[in-house]
């Protein structure tokens, strides 16, 4: 999958992340509302994160072939397609982990191959974010 | 006088060759004219396809992209939640077109469908013989290459599939018979046909293995009885 480098969070985010994640009985004692303010401050804190510099792939690779597949279909990558379309997992193939089916901004849905589909051609169309 | 005189020859000859004076057996330069060509690899032109009727009343769950993406359609539906009852044998009667961007879209949906149908494609094999074999009776080369490759991934889309089409060799194989000499013999030069996988007996020869492969015990001698020139390849 897309690896990249994700700024330091702050430690607050993380403590509401570590919540999330953590045994029942923390998840117990979180009251409904506190959990969708966590929630909704993620969206936002998530909504800030941007890239800080570009630069276009030289070689391919695992990464640079889903890249261009979230580009294919309208994105930067994966961390746009999760603050956009709101969602945890993106579908991929089992076999070789490339993105399987992307949703579009309109609504419309890309499905792409088990294969590669990114030719050495278009390689060094593909941006590479980082964070 | 001779029996062989000029009356009598001619009286054998027009009997025996109606086709052709006795003038022109006797000259030294006469060739009989053959039988007139049936026209095996002929093309035949296509029919007006359902799958035009319905793409153009809009009934298909597909949207045009006009971004500068050429090999991609986009699903307004998710493929999951499609009846492959419906859909598949329709968009496998769209095979049939040459023109674009009828041919485009059937062709990138079958591949989309079948990629992604899992055990739904098996119930519907029986609906994609006829659109298959009315592709195929075409005889056009462009849409028999399409066919061929549409065919070849059909077979290996999901499990039993290969198996299920064997009572149907009688109707796919003779066409395939046909075709299967199509190759080049260009000695030490390079096909480049065979390359962009253009070259019908090539791809003839890759569809008639992957049907033995996949499709059982009794797919080779089914084979067999249709292309007695097959060789097996287990």
């Amino acid at each position: 999958m897309v690896t990249h480098k994700v700024p330091d969070l702050p430690t607050c985010l993380e403590e509401k992340h570590s919540l999330g994640e953590s045994s029942t009985s923390c998840k117990e004692e979180l009251n409904t509302n506190d959990t969708k303010m966590s929630k909704v401050s993620e969206v936002v804190t998530k909504a800030d994160i941007k890239p800080k510099s570009m630069h276009r792939a030289k070689i391919w690779s695992d990464d640079v072939e889903n890249l261009y597949r979230f580009q294919q279909a309208g994105y930067r990558d994966e961390v746009e397609y999760k603050q956009v379309k709101q969602v945890d997992e993106v579908e991929c193939w089992p076999e070789t982990g490339f993105v399987k089916k992307l949703q579009r901004r309109d609504n419309t849905f890309y499905y792409y191959n088990r294969q590669r589909e990114c030719e050495d051609k278009d390689v060094p169309k593909v941006k590479v974010y980082v964070y | 006088s001779s029996i062989f005189n000029k009356r009598n020859v001619q009286r054998i000859v027009e009997s025996s060759y109606p086709r052709c004076t006795a003038m022109e057996f006797l000259s030294e330069q006469s060739v009989v004219r053959g039988p007139p060509p049936a026209g095996s690899i002929k093309p035949r032109p296509a029919k007006r396809t359902a799958f035009r009727k319905f793409y153009e009343r809009g009934d298909f769950p597909i949207a045009v992209q006009h971004d500068g993406v050429a090999n991609k359609i986009a699903w307004k539906v998710e493929i999951e939640n499609l009846d492959y009852h419906y859909f598949l044998p329709l968009f496998f009667d769209g095979l049939c077109e040459t023109e674009f961007p009828y041919e485009f879209f059937a062709r990138q949906g079958v591949h989309d469908l079948l990629e992604h149908g899992g055990n739904k494609i098996l119930p519907v094999v029986p609906q994609l013989i006829i659109p298959i074999k009315n592709a195929l009776n075409l005889r056009n080369r462009q849409v028999l290459c399409t066919t061929l490759k549409v065919i070849q991934h059909l077979v290996v889309s999901a499990e039993m599939v290969g198996e299920a089409l064997v009572p149907y060799y009688r109707q796919i194989l003779p066409i395939l018979s046909i075709f299967k000499h199509m190759d080049v013999n260009l000695g030490d030069g390079i096909e480049y046909s065979q390359q962009k996988r253009e070259n019908i007996g090539v791809l003839i020869r890759e569809t008639l293995e992957l049907f033995e492969r996949y499709g059982g015990e009794n797919a080779y001698i089914n084979i067999k009885y249709m292309i007695p020139t097959y060789g097996s390849c287990m």
